[in-house]
């Protein structure tokens, strides 16, 4: 097992994040011990960011202190991969339906680093009071909206930091995913300076990491 | 200037320089749960409403009441400066999000997806059992296939007759019951929308209305959409379609099942449907917001122009 960043490692072909919670799998993933510690395998057809990884995205803005606002956080299985990293920081995840929001707090109730937000990323406005200073605004909300959000969230938390994961096809559906991420990258780029645009292919089809630094 | 800005743990008054005045939550994870919430559901707290005097300049309409609407200095605190640690946010996050989801759950028009999904589910089961049922029973018969009919069948003398016998029994039995459950659940709907939505399902039909609503997650949120929409509901797919492969565009989705729109002539459906959805459109916000019945006037423009469509020479 081979470190390849702060708290991520990584042996033969596959990445793993250190238990936080040893014993308990989150999403069924694999549990590999190597010198007694417990390691999680991070899948990346599961996990945009575990795509992007094993695709080379040069900077993972994730450490030990990282505090991250996380939008579109569904059951948690990204974000319960941040919170083995993030062990001395904070995960606000922020989702809008009610079935994974409810499989989200059981995994909060166990892990104290993360926080539940039960509420729409449109409206920031909401949330602006739980969530302190973030580092790291991470998105993956596959809505037709998905950067007017993005840019929302960025605006108004302000965070060193921000990756979107785009997806072409909720964005349009007839257009070509070349030409939307194009769009996109302009769009995003009239703000933010882009660090890396990463595919994410063969893990999650027409989507694409963006990441950008304020 | 003098500021105003509400965090997690309490509510600061403070200028370009210093925090001027500060009212601090208690230390608990429920009554931090229930300011958040008076919050998010657009309330003033008591710890805002004392600082009124000062006038503050605040960035949130829900405070519009308290100061001056304006650009408000970025305010740099955190809980634990003062005492709020990460686990009692956390505490208190759980407790709101869990108060949250069971008002979400609570909510009928929520559930009502569930009724119309288990009725549509209950009509498939029972129609592959019935299949199922006649094509067992013509081993007996020449005739017939009902459930009379083969609740009254005699198979043979034979042991293994008589199992036979009662197991063609038990499933006609079974499609008695689910069609009772389907009766009860078409009741249940009906019922509900002639509360939830009285204008819509007058004009739509207890189904289709059950249906819209579903699709559209909500009566309030079908009375937001314009009539276009409405009009397309439960037809996505086939608009991907269009949208993708360059298939004709669909005329309409749910409401088809309607049927004006179901008898009349095909080139004259588009045009009946855009009549429907614009009439629903404006019933869904009566339901939605004024609460006045009005689907008898409505029905009437309705039925006159649904004349006019049908007579007319054009497509
Ligand atoms: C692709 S899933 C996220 C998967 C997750 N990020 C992971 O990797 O474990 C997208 C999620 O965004 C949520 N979502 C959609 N619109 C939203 C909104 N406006 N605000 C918050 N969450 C939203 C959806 O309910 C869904 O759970």
């Amino acid at each position: 097992m081979k470190k390849i960043a702060e708290g991520i490692f990584k042996e033969g072909k596959r990445i793993f994040t250190e238990n936080l919670t040893p014993g308990k799998k989150v999403y069924n993933e694999k549990l590999v011990r190597y010198k007694g510690k417990e390691y999680r395998s991070w899948n990346p057809y599961r996990s945009k960011m575990a795509a992007a990884i094993l695709n080379g995205i040069k900077e993972i803005p994730i450490g030990k202190k990282s505090r991250i606002l996380y939008l579109g956080v569904a059951n948690g299985t990204t974000a319960s991969h941040f919170s083995d990293i993030a062990t001395e920081g904070i995960i606000y995840g922020v989702e809008i339906a009610f079935k994974p929001m409810k499989k989200f707090i059981k995994l909060c109730e166990e892990r104290k680093n993360m926080v539940p937000i039960f509420a729409d990323a449109n409206k920031p406005e909401l949330y602006e009071a739980m969530v302190e200073e973030v580092d790291l605004l991470y998105q993956d909300i596959a809505q037709k909206n998905q950067v007017e959000i993005f840019l929302k969230n960025m605006e108004k938390f302000q965070p060193d930091k921000g990756i979107i994961m785009v997806k072409a096809r909720s964005i349009n559906i007839a257009m070509e995913p070349k030409k939307i991420f194009e769009r996109v990258r302009k769009e995003i780029g009239r703000k933010y300076e882009i660090k890396e645009a990463i595919k994410l292919s063969p893990y999650a089809r027409d989507h694409i990491a963006i990441s950008v630094e304020i | 200037m003098t500021y105003l800005k509400t965090k997690w743990f309490g509510v600061f008054l403070y200028d370009e320089k210093k925090i001027k005045d500060k009212k601090l939550f208690p230390k608990e994870p429920d009554e931090i749960a229930e300011k958040i919430y008076l919050m998010q559901k657009g309330g003033v707290l008591e710890e805002e409403e004392y600082f009124k005097k000062h006038k503050p300049v605040v960035d949130d309409e829900r405070l519009s009441s308290i100061g001056k609407i304006g650009k408000v200095k970025k305010l740099y605190v955190m809980g634990k400066e003062f005492g709020y640690d990460n686990d009692l946010l956390r505490k208190a996050c759980i407790k709101l999000a869990m108060r949250k989801i069971r008002e979400e759950q609570e909510k009928r028009e929520r559930r009502i997806t569930e009724a119309v999904e288990t009725l549509d589910d209950i009509i498939k089961v029972t129609n592959i059992l019935l299949e199922r049922m006649r094509n067992w029973y013509d081993y007996f018969s020449f005739e017939g296939g009902d459930i009379e009919d083969v609740l009254a069948i005699k198979v043979g003398d034979k042991k293994l007759d008589k199992i036979e016998e009662e197991n063609i029994k038990n499933l006609a039995k079974l499609i008695v019951s689910l069609q009772k459950a389907r009766k009860d659940i078409e009741n249940y709907i009906k019922k509900t929308m002639e509360e939830m939505a009285p204008n819509v399902s007058n004009i739509a039909g207890a189904m289709i209305s059950a249906r819209l609503i579903a699709r559209a997650g909500g009566i309030d949120k079908l009375a937001m959409f314009p009539a276009g929409t409405i009009q397309l509901l439960g037809a996505e797919r086939a608009l991907f379609r269009h949208l993708k492969d360059g298939t004709p565009p669909p005329k309409h989705g749910i409401i088809f099942q309607h049927e004006m729109i179901k008898k009349a002539p095909k080139e004259k459906r588009g045009k009946i449907a855009r009549l429907l959805a614009t009439k629903i459109s404006i019933a869904a916000k009566a339901d939605a917001f004024t609460k006045n019945f009005i689907a008898n006037e409505l029905k009437k423009e309705m039925m006159e122009k649904y004349e006019e469509i049908i007579k007319s020479k054009e497509k």
